[in-house]
């Protein structure tokens, strides 16, 4: 008798905890976010075809972004990540001093994300956008041209 | 050729023939006695045993299941109170609720087989600064793309892999 009250006792301690938890869980947005981002070539160029591998988390859109900007080959020129915390702007740098600022990041219901970047070639400001995204969603900017194709960035709200 | 027993239970059962009778007797002298006692034996108790009628033709299948009954069964205390099966059941189908409540909330859907089911990625708000650089955002299924027109080509020999 004295064990079935304390497995009973257990299982309600276990049970009110758990609880806890998930109200904790479901009702606390996250404070910070991560932010990826990927500086793609997008060409015509045979030899740059197989250079490098598209990475794996905007693999799915391959197919789109060559439909879509009509060319044939994309090559991977660099990625980053960074947390955007929310006091202060966070940036994602790539070769050739392109950078992503990413100056604001709130979430809204539903699982999206507003998101506020500028895009900046050196220090040349070439575009700040205002949007809304999901998770995993990554929104692509075809920037300027370089040798035989154009320079694109891709950024995404990973976490 | 039958056994001594046979033929002493035949011999007091009435069962052997006189002749057979005779030549037992003359075998085992004490043999009449024996019978005559086991005569007055049966006699006695034919006169003072009498089968006595049951009033109830059930009574010890009733006295057995009466036992039954009364015998407290171990899983008693698990059965009821908070842990038996109903309980048990009630908090089972609780717990199946609840994971699929949760499922539906928490977990991400849409067809799968479609990557692009899931994505969303409006653009609001865009502006350049440069009034030569122009922005227009182009829309389709599962993809979303700004292109800017009017920057300046970069460099060739500009190596941006390193």
């Amino acid at each position: 008798m004295a064990g079935i009250c304390s497995l009973r006792t257990f299982l309600l301690g276990a049970g009110v905890l758990f609880a806890i938890a998930c109200s904790i869980q479901a009702g606390e947005a996250p404070v910070v976010e991560s932010v990826w981002g990927c500086l793609l070539y997008v060409s015509n160029d045979r030899a740059a075809e197989k250079a490098t591998q598209i990475p794996t988390r905007i693999r799915d859109y391959d197919e789109r972004l060559e439909k879509l900007l009509g060319y044939a080959s994309i090559q991977t020129l660099g990625q980053g990540e960074t947390v955007v915390a929310p006091d202060g702007p966070s940036s994602i740098v790539f070769h050739g001093n392109i950078r992503v600022e990413l100056t604001g990041l709130t979430r809204q219901p539903g699982e999206h994300f507003l998101v506020v970047l500028r895009l900046f070639q050196k220090d040349h400001q070439l575009i700040e956008t205002q949007a809304n995204v999901t998770r995993g969603s990554p929104l692509f900017i075809r920037g300027p041209l370089w040798r035989s194709g154009q320079l694109v960035v891709a950024v995404m709200v990973v976490s | 050729m039958k056994t001594f027993e046979e033929r002493y239970t035949a011999y007091l059962d009435g069962l052997l023939s006189e002749s057979e009778a005779a030549i037992f007797e003359q075998e085992q002298p004490t043999l009449a006695a024996q019978k005559a006692e086991w005569s007055k034996l049966q006699r006695v108790l034919r006169e003072n045993l009498i089968s006595i009628e049951l009033t109830n033709p059930n009574f010890f299948n009733s006295q057995l299941l009466q036992q039954i009954t009364k015998t407290p069964s171990r899983n008693r205390p698990l059965v009821a109170g908070w842990f038996g099966i109903p309980w048990l059941a009630w908090g089972g189908l609780g717990a199946v609720t609840a994971g699929i409540a949760l499922f539906v909330t928490l977990i991400p859907h849409g067809d799968l087989s479609d990557p692009g089911s899931g994505y969303v990625a409006d653009v609001l708000k865009t502006t350049t600064i440069d009034p030569n650089v122009s922005a227009t955002v182009e829309s389709r299924k599962g993809i979303t793309i700004i292109k800017l027109e009017g920057l300046e080509k970069v460099p060739a020999d500009e190596d941006l892999t390193r």
